[in-house]
């Protein structure tokens, strides 16, 4: 159970984790650019 | 994103070149522009790089699409919801997602990594979907094979 509750975990982090860094990186690129 | 459909060649060769119809020569140009920017002795600092105008379009969406799809994974894996049709849409979300990037950019670890963790978040009864996820690191590792 405990494997079970960490692995879904660890897929919701990674995929919530690379959410935020492409945002992140779009704002970056667009102020970049801008400039 | 443009800058990986143009100079990573399993984005070249696996989208760039089919669907915008990037040529060689085009490749061989930007190629010879990189390069030149890089040289020793060198002043310029800009090269004008060739491609087909459905690039920019194309790098675009590809940039939405994967955040869009990133960021429904991350609620989907997150969200205190556990019935059937939750985990139903979070291992065919999984699965979609992994087999759409890691058959055109075969990364082995990360893919085998997603798969494993899959495999292992699914319930005892989730047989098919076990045995779905351990087929498709196999897959994976096929792919890796042929194209390295």
């Amino acid at each position: 159970m405990t494997l079970l509750v960490n692995a879904r975990l660890l897929i919701g982090l990674t995929f919530a984790f690379a959410f935020f860094e492409g945002v992140v990186a779009r704002i970056l690129f667009e102020r970049t650019n801008a400039l | 994103m443009h800058y990986k459909l143009l100079f990573d060649y399993r984005f070249r060769e696996g989208i760039t070149q089919p669907i915008t119809g990037l040529t060689t020569a085009q490749t061989a140009h930007n190629l010879n522009a990189l390069t030149s920017l890089r040289s020793l002795g060198v002043t310029n600092t800009t090269a004008a790089l060739q491609y087909p105008e459905q690039l920019g379009g194309v790098a675009w969406f590809m940039t939405w699409w994967t955040i869009i799809v990133e960021g429904i994974l991350a609620v989907l894996f997150l969200a205190p919801w556990h019935n059937a049709f939750v985990r139903n849409l979070r291992n065919m979300g999984l699965m979609l997602f992994a087999i759409s990037l890691y058959l055109i950019v075969p990364v082995l670890g990360f893919g085998n990594l997603f798969m494993v963790m899959g495999a292992a978040q699914c319930r005892p009864d989730e047989r098919k979907m076990r045995g779905a996820f351990v087929v498709a690191s196999m897959l994976f590792m096929i792919m890796f094979a042929i194209r390295f």
